[in-house]
């Protein structure tokens, strides 16, 4: 016999809509030497911030680093999501006369996301493969080979994305060799505002499409228009 | 023991929005001592995947119309079974690939196969158990699929039914919806969906009518369910 139930359709109620989001984890370097226009990279970065807490598809997913580095390296902004529409963050001018130690730079990065990745499977998240966006002006002194061995071998496991916004063309070869692309970025082409809505306008689409999921933020199918950033 | 089965898929939005046709592929049947359910998730990057979920679901039937998915499970043939029928379709084996849950009922044995993401729910004597956990890789929607994944991950368990048992088999387009990870819980919804399997003549329309008007809000993905009761 039978019985019938009382429910003829399930209810939001019912089943668990506290699905976590994907983070995307995004380690800004920036380059800090006299190289280098710190204070405007600064200035965007923060309206950089803001705007990311007023977009509703990254502010709970956006998971944001930010290093600067000249000689050493400092942490300015820990990973974390952002939760405040006035965050802002400091980035101070080295007053060193030598070039950026880039090398270390970018072994400190991949170190500070390894840490973070950790947390991340520790808390069973999910996560985009995570990014460093470096911000350099091109000239570099110091041990580089570690770094360029230790990013080849993460760019070709899929499991690190380095996209380099170079202010001038001095050491192109290294820097087509750790991007994600294979392509160098401008930093100051086509300015910075122009530069970060761009960035933006990938996070954004990464973060909306499940279709995008292993492509990396300059990849044209996750947002048009990076070729006009490409450093000829 | 009495077998009770229903399932049901919905095409995801995001399929609908790009006229992406529905890629999970899902069934259940019973035999008078014996019971199946599956669903099957195509992968979204390859071009046959539609075909190679419907290929992984017709070959466990197959093996479960001929009496031999039991012979299969238990000899650790039936990974190279279902590979092996891929292979056999004249289609480009690179672009083929899909997951797999299946719940394989004969008496009070049961048996449950896996691959991928998606997963198992049991329900018993008023507790739940995820009985089979989604896997996925490093990173988001990066899983394990038929026929390209190694055979480690072809996950099989198997074990006796001592009491009414409910076995909820879904795709991962849904999984997330159906159970809590951080608990470690079924949802609510689930109960009502082992009510419907069991008492309802018209489950498989109940499940689809939910896919469609509740289930889809929180996922853009194609959502399949398979639900499996022992009594």
């Amino acid at each position: 016999m039978k019985h019938k139930t009382q429910a003829e359709i399930l209810t939001d109620e019912q089943i668990n809509t506290k699905i976590k989001t994907t983070r995307l984890p995004i380690f800004f370097c920036i380059e800090s030497t006299k190289e280098f226009p710190t204070a405007v990279i600064q200035e965007q970065l923060i309206s950089f911030l803001s705007e990311i807490n007023n977009n509703e598809a990254l502010y709970s997913c956006a998971d944001i680093a930010i290093m600067q580095y000249d000689t050493t390296q400092k942490v300015v902004r820990a990973f974390s999501l952002i939760n405040s529409a006035n965050e802002s963050i400091s980035i101070k001018m080295s007053d060193t006369t030598n070039f950026a130690d880039l090398g270390n730079a970018l072994m400190t990065a991949i170190k500070k996301i390894k840490i973070h990745i950790m947390d991340y499977k520790t808390l069973n998240q999910n996560y985009h493969a995570p990014t460093i966006i470096l911000f350099s002006s091109g000239k570099f002194e110091g041990e580089m080979q570690k770094a360029l061995d230790t990013i080849c071998g993460l760019k070709e496991s899929g499991t690190l994305h380095v996209i380099p916004f170079v202010h001038n063309s001095d050491n192109k070869s290294f820097f087509e060799k750790i991007s994600v692309s294979g392509d160098v970025f401008s930093s100051s082409a086509t300015g910075y505002e122009r530069l970060f809505d761009q960035i933006k306008k990938s996070m954004h689409s990464l973060s909306t499409s499940s279709e995008n999921a292993y492509k990396s933020l300059v990849d044209p199918n996750v947002a048009k228009g990076w070729e006009n950033f490409v450093l000829r | 023991m009495k077998y009770f089965v229903s399932y049901a898929k919905n095409i995801g939005t995001y399929h609908v929005k790009y006229d992406i046709p529905c890629q999970d592929c899902t069934y259940a049947k019973t035999t008078e001592n014996r019971a199946i359910a599956i669903v099957s998730d195509g992968a979204g990057s390859k071009t046959f995947a539609k075909e190679t979920a419907e290929i992984l679901v017709k070959a466990l039937v197959r093996l479960f119309d001929k009496d031999l998915l039991k012979y299969n499970i238990e000899h650790n043939l039936l990974f190279n079974e279902l590979a092996s029928k891929i292979r056999e379709a004249d289609m480009d084996i690179e672009e083929m690939a899909a997951t797999i849950v299946f719940v394989y009922v004969d008496g009070a044995d049961y048996y449950c196969g896996h691959m991928g993401d998606g997963g198992i729910i049991l329900l018993k004597d008023k507790k739940s158990y995820l009985l089979s956990a989604p896997e996925n890789g490093e990173y988001l929607n990066e899983t394990f699929f038929f026929p390209s994944s190694d055979e480690t991950h072809f996950r099989i368990k198997s074990g006796k039914i001592t009491g009414e048992t409910t076995f909820i088999l879904s795709s991962d387009g849904v999984f997330d919806l159906l159970f809590d990870t951080d608990t470690q819980q079924a949802m609510e919804a689930c109960k009502t969906l082992e009510s419907w399997n069991v008492f309802e003549d018209n489950a498989n329309e109940l499940i689809k009518n939910s896919l469609q008007k509740v289930l889809s809000k929180h996922s853009n993905d194609d959502q399949s369910i398979a639900i499996l009761s022992v009594k």
